[in-house]
C-alpha cells in the first residue's frame, strides 16, 4: 500500500520534470510565444516538489511505522533503533538518499520559480506578449523558464534513477518481522542527522547555478542580473556545502576515535572538489561583475562545479573507491558515468558553440590590481583542485594500468595542499586591499604598510614565545597580516558611512552589510577561514597522545591534564551492548569532570564502534578512547588520550563562515530593491 | 547502580560479543574492529621500556603506514588489532635500534607499496608528484600572459565598463509593474 503510494509519487514527480523540462525549454527558446508554456513550467515545478514530497513522507511513515514490506526499510529499518535514528536513515543508504536527493532538487525548482514569481506577475500585468517587451528584461523573461527546464532535465535524471534503478519503494514478499537497522557509524552520533542534509542541500544547491549557466549558453547572453542571482544561489549552496563539510569533519571527531576531523577520506576529497571550485566562482564574479571579463570562465566554473557534485556521488555510491562512505554502494554506478558524461559533452559543445558570442571587452591592466588578485586567487584553487583530483584517482589510475595497488593518503595530501592553502591565505590579505583596475606605489604603500608590519610582529612574536616550527609561525604571520587588512576595509567603510550618511557605529556597520552584503560579508568568511587555518595549524603542531593501561584509581598524566580510572562498566540497550569505562579528568590539579569513552556493540550487524569521550575547551581538548577493557574482573581498561590544542575553533571559524555567507545573501529588506527600481527609473545611468 | 548491574550481565553477553566481534573483524570500516582484543591480550600497566620518546616516533613511522583493514586510516590511528600489532613491531623494531627506512622496507616487503600512504617517489608515481607543480606552472603561464597582453594594450584601448543601454519604454513599465507588485 505505502510502496504504491510512494512510487506513484515519484512517477507524479517524473511527469512534472518532463513538462517542466519541454515547457520551460520552449518558453526560454523559442521565438514567439511562450507566455503559456513559461508558466507551465513553473506550475510544473511547483507540482514537482508537491509530489516529490509525498514521497519522502510516504518512506518516512513507513520508516517509522516499520513498514518491512517496503524494501529500503526491509533494509536499514529495525525496530530496535531509536526513532531518531529511524528518521533520518531515511539517508542511510543509497535509494533513501537518492530519494532525499530528488527532494531536494524538486524544491529547489519550486524555490527558484517561486523567487521569480513576481516577474510572471508582472508579465501578467504588463498585459503583453513576451515579444513586445524589447533589451535585456526580455531576456530575463526567457531566462527563468529556460532554468527551470535545465533544472527538469536535471530532475528526470534523478527522479528516473527512483523509478528504476535506485527505487526505495520495491515491495518485499514474504513481509520479513524485522531488520537489520541503518548501518551502526550512522546511528552512533545525533550529529549525523545534521552533516547529510547540510551536504545534500549544498550538492543539489549547485544544480541551480550550472541551470542558470546552461540558460545562459542556450540564449548566448549574460546580463548583470543574471550574474548576481546566480551568485546568490551559488553562495547559499556553497554555506550549506560550508556546513556539510566542517559537520562532516565534527562527526568524524565525535564518532571515528582517532582524535581528528579530515582524513583525505576520498569521498571527503569528492565533497571539497566542488567547494574549492564554487569557491573560485564566487571570487571570479566579482571580476565579471565590475569588469565584465571572465564570463565564459565563469561559466565553465558553474559547470565544473555541477560536475564534480555528481563526480562526487558518483564516488559514494558505485564503490569504486574504498571510504568510509561506501555503506550506500550500489549499481547504479554506471547510469551515473553516463549522466556525467552526457552533461560534460553537452556542456563543453554549449560552451565551444557559444563561448565566442560571451567574449567580453575587458583587460586586466595591472598585476597590482583587485582583478589580477582573483585570477590568482582562480588559478590557486582550480589547481588545488586538480591536485586533490589528481591524488584520489592515481591508486585508481594505477592499477587501471598497471594492475599495482597503491595509496595516497594523508601524508601526500598534507604535504600538497600546506604552500597551496598558505598561498590562498596570504592572498586573502592582498586581494580586497588592492583597488581595481590599478594601483600606484603610493596607494600600495599605504594598503600594505601596516598589514605587513603587524605580520611580521605576529611571526617574530609566535616566534619569540617559542613557536619552534615553520607552518605555524607563517600561518600566524599570515592570519595577522590578513586580519589587518580585513579590519581596516570595516575601518574605512564604516568611517565614511559616519561621513556620508551620519550614521552610528553600528548603524554604519548595518549600512555596510545591507548595502554590500556580498563584500563584508565575504569578509566575515574569511575571518572565519583564518580561524580556521589557525585551528588547523595550531592542532595539528600541538596534538599530543598518549596511550596506557590503568587499573582504577591509577591515573594517566598528559600535558597540564590527568585522567584516573574510576571504573569499568557494561550495560544493554535494545539494538547495542556498551562497554565503557568512566574516568575523572583533571586539568591542572583541579577535577573537571567525569568522561565516559564507551565501546558500542550493535547486535544486528555484529560491529563494534568506540565512541569516544571529548571534553572540549577554547584553549584544547581532552580526548579519551577506550582501547581496550580487561576480561577477567573488568577492573582495567586500556585508554588512548589525546590532548588537541585549539580543535574547537575549527567548529567556531566554520559558524563565522556561515555568518559571513548568511550576511551576504540576506534579503535585506524590499526597500533596498523599492529603492534601487526607483533609482533605475529615475537615472538609467546611475545604474552603472 | 547501572554500572553494577552492567557488570553482573557483562560474562552473559561477553562471550558472544567477542565471538562475533571475531567473526566481524575482516569486515574493516572506520569501526574499531578487535576493540575487544584487549579481553585476549593481558596489557602490562605502565610498562618501563615504552619511553616517550619510542613512543613518539612510533606514532610517526605509524602514521605513514595504512591499516590493511581500514579506510583511509594510518596504523598510528587506528584500534584495529592488526594497526596495534604493528605499532608493536614498529615499536620493538626501533628498541632495536633500527632506522625508519628499514621498518618502512620491511613493511612495504610484506605488504607491498599499498601500505604506503604517501607513495614513494619513483616511476609512475612522479606523476602525481610533479602533476601539481606542472600545472600551476601551465596555469601560471596563461594568467600571466594574460595578465601581460592587458597591459601592452592599455595604451591603445581603455574599455570602460558597460553601462546598460538606456531603458525602453516597455522595460520602464515592466519595472513600474514589478515595484507595483512588490
Amino acid at each position: 500500500m505505502l510502496s504504491t503510494l510512494g512510487y506513484a509519487s515519484v512517477i507524479a514527480a517524473l511527469l512534472a520534470a518532463a513538462v517542466a523540462t519541454a515547457a520551460g525549454g520552449w518558453a526560454g527558446l523559442s521565438r514567439s510565444g511562450g507566455e503559456v508554456s513559461a508558466s507551465l513550467a513553473r506550475r510544473a515545478a511547483y507540482f514537482a516538489f508537491f509530489a516529490m514530497s509525498g514521497g519522502m513522507l510516504v518512506m518516512e511513515i513507513a520508516l517509522l511505522t516499520h513498514d518491512f514490506s517496503v524494501e529500503y526499510v526491509a533494509r536499514v529499518g529495525s525496530r530496535e533503533t531509536p526513532t531518531y535514528y529511524t528518521a533520518i536513515s531515511l539517508w542511510s543508504s543509497l535509494e533513501g538518499s537518492i530519494l532525499f536527493w530528488g527532494w531536494i532538487l524538486a524544491g529547489y525548482g519550486a524555490l527558484f520559480a517561486f523567487t521569480r514569481r513576481r516577474e510572471f506577475g508582472a508579465l501578467r500585468a504588463s498585459g503583453e506578449p513576451l515579444t513586445a517587451l524589447g533589451g535585456g528584461l526580455a531576456h530575463g523573461l526567457r531566462t527563468t523558464p529556460l532554468v527551470l527546464g535545465v533544472i527538469g532535465v536535471v530532475q528526470l535524471f534523478f527522479f528516473g534513477l527512483l523509478a528504476g534503478a535506485a527505487n526505495p519503494f520495491g515491495i518485499v514478499d514474504p513481509v520479513p518481522a524485522n531488520g537489520p537497522g541503518p548501518n551502526p557509524l550512522l546511528q552512533n552520533h545525533p550529529l549525523m542527522g545534521l552533516h547529510p542534509p547540510m551536504l545534500y542541500f549544498g550538492f543539489v544547491g549547485m544544480t541551480v547555478p550550472f541551470a542558470f549557466a546552461i540558460a545562459a549558453l542556450l540564449r548566448g547572453n549574460v546580463e548583470a542580473r543574471w550574474l548576481r542571482d546566480a551568485r546568490r544561489w551559488m553562495v547559499a549552496a556553497w554555506a550549506f556545502l560550508t556546513m556539510g563539510i566542517i559537520g562532516g569533519g565534527w562527526w568524524s571527531y565525535e564518532v571515528l576515535g582517532w582524535g581528528g576531523a579530515w582524513a583525505w577520506d576520498p569521498v571527503e576529497n569528492a565533497s571539497f572538489l566542488p567547494w574549492l571550485t564554487a569557491t573560485a566562482f564566487l571570487h571570479s564574479a566579482m571580476v565579471q561583475e565590475r569588469r565584465g571579463m571572465l564570463k565564459t570562465w565563469n561559466l565553465t566554473l558553474m559547470i565544473a562545479t555541477f560536475l564534480l557534485t555528481l563526480f562526487g556521488t558518483f564516488l559514494t555510491r558505485s564503490g569504486v573507491i574504498d571510504s568510509v562512505h561506501a555503506f550506500t554502494e550500489g549499481v547504479i554506478g554506471p547510469v551515473f558515468l553516463a549522466f556525467i558524461a552526457v552533461v560534460a559533452i553537452a556542456s563543453l559543445a554549449l560552451i565551444g558553440w557559444r563561448g565566442n558570442r560571451l567574449r567580453a571587452p575587458g583587460q586586466v591592466e595591472s598585476p597590482a590590481s583587485r582583478e589580477s588578485a582573483f585570477i590568482l586567487n582562480n588559478l590557486l584553487l582550480v589547481g588545488f583542485t586538480f591536485t586533490v583530483l589528481l591524488g584520489t584517482m592515481w591508486p585508481l589510475v594505477v592499477e587501471a594500468l598497471r594492475g599495482d595497488r597503491i595509496s595516497v593518503g594523508p601524508p601526500y595530501f598534507d604535504q600538497v595542499a600546506s604552500p597551496i592553502g598558505l598561498a590562498l591565505i596570504f592572498l586573502m590579505g592582498v586581494g580586497p586591499a588592492l583597488p581595481w583596475r590599478r594601483a600606484g606605489r603610493k596607494q600600495l604603500e599605504r594598503s600594505f604598510a601596516w598589514p605587513a608590519i603587524v605580520g611580521a610582529a605576529a611571526g617574530l612574536g609566535a616566534f619569540a614565545l617559542g613557536v619552534g616550527y615553520f607552518l605555524p609561525i607563517l600561518t600566524i604571520a599570515f592570519a595577522a597580516f590578513v586580519l589587518t587588512t580585513i579590519a581596516e576595509e570595516f575601518r574605512k567603510g564604516i568611517a565614511a558611512r559616519r561621513r556620508i550618511a551620519e550614521r552610528s557605529f553600528l548603524g554604519a556597520l548595518r549600512d555596510l552589510f545591507s548595502r554590500t552584503g556580498q563584500r563584508y560579508g565575504g569578509y566575515v568568511v574569511h575571518v572565519g577561514v583564518i580561524v580556521i587555518a589557525l585551528a588547523i595549524s595550531v592542532s595539528w603542531t600541538w596534538k599530543t597522545e598518549r596511550e596506557m593501561t590503568l587499573r582504577p584509581g591509577e591515573r594517566l598524566d598528559i600535558k597540564d591534564y590527568e585522567v584516573e580510572l574510576v571504573e569499568v562498566w557494561a550495560h544493554e540497550e535494545p539494538h547495542r551492548f556498551v562497554i565503557g569505562a568512566t574516568f575523572a579528568a583533571y586539568r591542572d590539579g583541579r577535577g573537571i569532570g567525569e568522561e565516559r569513552p564507551r565501546i558500542n556493540f550493535y547486535k544486528a550487524t555484529g560491529q563494534n564502534i568506540a565512541t569516544p569521550a571529548v571534553k572540549s575547551s577554547l584553549t584544547s581538548d581532552l580526548y579519551l578512547t577506550l582501547m581496550a577493557v580487561d576480561p577477567e574482573g573488568g577492573d582495567h581498561a586500556t585508554v588512548r588520550a589525546i590532548v588537541n590544542p585549539g580543535i574547537v575553533w575549527l567548529w567556531i571559524g566554520g559558524m563565522i563562515m556561515g555568518v559571513g555567507a548568511l550576511i551576504a545573501i540576506w534579503p535585506w529588506g524590499r526597500s533596498r530593491l523599492r529603492a534601487a527600481g526607483a533609482e533605475l527609473l529615475a537615472d538609467p545611468a546611475a545604474a552603472a | 547502580m547501572r554500572s553494577e548491574r552492567g557488570l553482573r550481565t557483562f560474562g552473559t553477553w561477553r562471550s558472544a560479543a567477542l565471538a562475533t566481534a571475531l567473526l566481524a573483524a575482516p569486515a574493516g570500516g572506520q569501526t574499531v574492529d578487535g576493540a575487544l582484543d584487549g579481553i585476549e591480550r593481558p596489557a602490562a600497566p605502565g610498562d618501563p621500556v615504552r619511553t616517550a620518546e619510542i613512543d613518539q616516533r612510533t606514532a610517526e613511522i605509524g602514521a605513514t603506514l595504512r591499516c590493511p583493514i581500514c579506510r583511509q586510516q594510518s596504523v598510528a590511528e587506528s584500534s584495529a588489532r592488526i594497526a596495534r600489532e604493528m605499532q608493536d613491531v614498529i615499536r620493538t623494531m626501533l628498541m632495536e635500534g633500527r632506522t625508519a627506512e628499514e621498518i618502512e622496507a620491511y613493511f612495504v616487503e610484506a605488504y607491498g607499496p599499498w601500505i604506503l600512504l604517501k607513495p614513494r617517489a619513483e616511476g609512475m608515481n612522479l606523476i602525481v608528484y610533479a602533476g601539481p607543480g606542472l600545472a600551476f606552472l601551465l596555469g601560471g603561464f596563461l594568467v600571466a600572459r594574460r595578465i601581460r597582453r592587458g597591459r601592452s594594450r592599455d595604451d591603445e584601448e581603455r574599455v570602460e565598463p558597460t553601462a546598460p543601454d538606456h531603458l525602453r519604454t516597455a522595460d520602464r513599465r515592466w519595472i513600474e509593474a514589478a515595484i507595483k507588485e512588490s
